[in-house]
């Protein structure tokens, strides 16, 4: 028997892909397994079988299991899953909600949507469903899913921490920024807010900090909203804020040693590994009370209330940075918090679950 | 801030959030903040935001509309009027003897027509929704632009391959101009026997670039352990001919694979003339990791603030790094104790002699031997 994992779109430094990849090592010590995805990178060609390509490679057996990863709506995998007589286990990353990115792409909201409609009527099919956090959990049994369970993710956040960064990036960062460095890294889209960690990031600098840098890692697919979020540090006169763009791990782990302070303004997260990410580097953590993060924080990062507040935000990245206690407090608690996130209990998880259904 | 006795006080974040909403307060009261600073920001992203490329598609749907009203083909509209007596009915005659084929010939027209039509209409209803219709691929292209001008932008000033080219240009203009001066007496060879007291009692030491061994003869003379990695490896198979324990390999991803607070010592002779200041400070970095506490990363360079060493060194000897430049990058990862030491300044012949006579003059040839004369080689020692 084999258990393979199914994706719509596989890439490097995703976290569906990263989840998938880690996957594929611990049940690879059981017996076969693919990852089978509709699109995917060219790099990552030797890791990746293409869909298509499941009936030759798979075989018409029905008693092999399908770990499907859902993140975004896609018919025809959507067709596939149905179609398949292997059972279905569902991980589910949540999808993104749709009315964030209507004004910039209409049609990839659409797509967000059907993804919804899609798991309503994958529903039925699924035998077992796995969610990183309670949030998403919670949506999944909103939805319909009958066996929910929530099972953290595979986050080996020890193999970026002990990386080599890279020593362009770092040479950068050290000959050209001096002064408190805050840090952002997820990519550029409506739903995780970084119009409003520069809107906060203009008050810190004209009000409170001058010598204060923001950088946000990741890349922007949405070219209208990118655009517009380009735009707006470059008329507010921020020339400071350094837009890095989709990077390497190796540069990751040079921001990440040199920041001062992670801070997201996002609104939607179905976990947010780079939360994990920065406390494994000893960063403080300013968050925003939204969706998953909060669980994910688990009391150990500076939460936010909900509301727009580009002044409040600006004022607990200040107190961060001008407070050693509270910094040193922040950075402590991360690392208890990181601590119950092991890999080896979130992979025993996972597995304890997956045998139930194989 | 309340204390879980296992490490430092865990931050009330509730308490620290009603400060901080109450600081902000007090701060809008005071004028610190303008009233309307949120709203403004807000109103001009979505300003932004909204913003779109204005395309008057107007004219293009008056035009389709025009052509809808064209493309009705029909025998019958076929004029056939003549000026000339008769002619009429002979076009008549004519018309009618071919209506077959020209009755066909105008189906295909319209088959043609309308699907042209249809074409139209759909390039228009694209151009209507432009999110609808930009090309996957040519996102993805775009976004490879950016993080390529990104990585330029994080990248050093020049390409490495422009700076090569122009390096090489500048040899041969300088082979051209002048013969390569001999080196002095005065600049003499790393004194590797001395350089080697520096980490007594430091072992294991790992000596990056470690070119053709003097300094691993010198550690392994003195009794300690000492390894090295160079990148050149008809150096690396010198050494080891030699009887050195040097492995081939990037000291940057040799140091970054050694396990944490492992090494006493870390060596870098002539790190300018060895690796790009990039790789430099990644060994910093990544020596402030693996050296044991109280371990010592040292550097041993030309001095570049030296004119008389500078004015006799060979041509295209390489970029001698400024001890100041590797102090700060040394104190900025972290080091605490950061200790520069110089060495072979040039001989009392070679300096400006002081006139007794005259003070003043003394006091200008004393700062002119100072800037002219300074010591060739310095040493960095940095302790963990």
């Amino acid at each position: 028997m084999a258990v393979h994992q199914v994706l719509v779109a596989a890439s490097r430094h995703d976290a569906v892909t990263n989840a998938a990849l880690e996957l594929r090592s611990l049940l690879r010590r059981a017996g076969p397994s693919e990852i089978f995805s509709l699109y995917y990178d060219a790099e990552l060609a030797a890791e990746v079988v293409p869909l298509a390509e499941f009936p030759r490679r798979a075989g018409p057996s029905g008693s092999d299991v399908l770990v499907f990863h859902s993140a975004i709506g896609e018919p025809y995998v959507q067709a596939f899953l149905m179609e398949r007589p292997e059972r279905v286990v569902l991980v589910y990353h949540n999808i993104s909600p749709a009315p964030l990115f209507r004004p910039y792409a209409p049609q990839f909201a659409d797509v967000l949507e059907r993804g919804r409609q899609e798991l309503r009527e994958l529903a039925p099919r699924v035998e077992l469903a796995l969610a990183p956090s309670q949030y998403n959990a919670d949506e999944l049994e909103e939805i319909g899913f009958r066996d929910v369970r929530v099972a953290p993710l595979v986050v080996d956040v020890d193999r970026l921490a002990g990386s080599a960064p890279d020593a362009d990036t770092t040479f950068h960062l050290t000959r050209n920024v001096e002064g408190p460095l805050v840090l952002f890294v997820g990519q550029l889209l409506p739903h995780k807010r970084p119009d409003l960690l520069v809107q906060a990031f203009n008050v810190l600098l004209t009000y409170l900090e001058p010598d204060a840098h923001l950088v946000l890692a990741g890349a922007g697919t949405l070219p209208l909203y990118r655009r517009a979020v380009w735009l707006l540090a470059h008329e507010l006169n921020l020339p400071t804020v350094w837009f890095a763009g989709r990077v390497s791990d190796a540069e990751l782990v040079s921001f990440y040693r040199r920041a001062d302070l992670f801070v997201t303004a996002s609104e939607h997260e179905g976990f947010c590994v780079p939360l994990l990410e920065a406390m494994s580097f000893d960063l403080p953590v300013i968050a925003r009370a939204h969706a998953a993060i909060p669980e994910t924080l688990g009391g150990a990062g500076l939460v936010l209330p909900p509301d727009d507040d580009p002044v409040l935000l600006a004022e607990a990245m200040a107190a961060v940075m001008g407070d050693e206690a509270l910094h040193s407090g922040l950075v402590a608690s991360g690392r208890r918090r990181l601590a119950e996130f092991s890999p080896d209990a979130a992979r025993a998880t996972f597995l304890r679950h997956l045998l139930e259904v194989v | 801030m309340t204390d879980e006795g296992n490490g430092a006080p865990v931050p009330d974040v509730d308490a620290l959030v009603s400060q901080l909403r109450a600081r902000v307060e007090q701060r809008e009261r005071e004028g610190h903040y303008p009233s309307t600073l949120t709203e403004e920001m807000r109103g001009h992203f979505e300003r932004i935001a909204r913003h779109r490329a204005a395309v008057d598609l107007d004219v293009l749907r008056r035009q389709l509309d025009v052509l809808d009203n064209a493309s009705s083909f029909d025998a019958a509209r076929i004029p056939l009027g003549s000026g000339m007596p008769g002619g009429q009915k002979l076009h008549a005659a004519v018309a009618k003897l071919v209506s077959r084929q020209t009755q066909g010939a105008l189906e295909q027209v319209q088959a043609f027509a309308d699907a042209a039509r249809v074409a139209l209409r759909t390039v228009l209803s694209a151009l209507e929704e432009p999110d609808g219709h930009v090309h996957a691929d040519l996102v993805g292209q775009l976004d490879s632009l950016f993080e390529r001008l990104a990585a330029f932008e994080r990248g050093p000033a020049a390409p490495e391959a422009a700076v090569a080219d122009l390096r090489a240009r500048v040899e041969v203009l300088e082979a051209s101009q002048r013969p390569a001066p001999p080196v002095p007496a005065a600049l003499s060879p790393v004194d590797y026997a001395e350089l080697a007291g520096c980490f007594e009692g430091a072992s294991p030491v790992l000596h990056v670039a470690s070119g053709e061994g003097g300094l691993l003869e010198a550690l392994a003379a003195a009794g300690i352990d000492a390894s090295g990695v160079e990148p050149v490896a008809e150096l690396a198979e010198r050494s080891r001919a030699r009887g050195l324990p040097v492995t081939h390999g990037d000291p940057v991803t040799w140091l970054a694979a050694t396990p944490d607070e492992s090494l006493g010592a870390v060596a870098a002779v002539d790190p300018g003339d060895r690796m790009p200041p990039g790789q430099v400070v990644a060994l910093v970095v990544l020596a402030r990791d693996k050296l044991r506490p109280g371990g010592l990363l040292v550097f041993h360079g030309r001095n570049p603030a030296s004119l008389y060493g500078l004015a006799h060194r060979v041509t295209g000897e390489g970029r001698s790094l400024h001890p100041a430049y590797l102090e700060l990058a040394l104190r900025e990862a972290g080091f605490g104790d950061v200790r520069t030491a110089w060495h072979a300044p040039p001989g009392e012949g070679e300096r400006l002699h002081e006139l007794d006579a005259d003070p003043a003059m003394n006091e200008n040839i004393a700062r002119l031997n100072r800037l002219l004369y300074g010591p060739q080689d310095y040493t960095v020692v940095a302790t963990r």
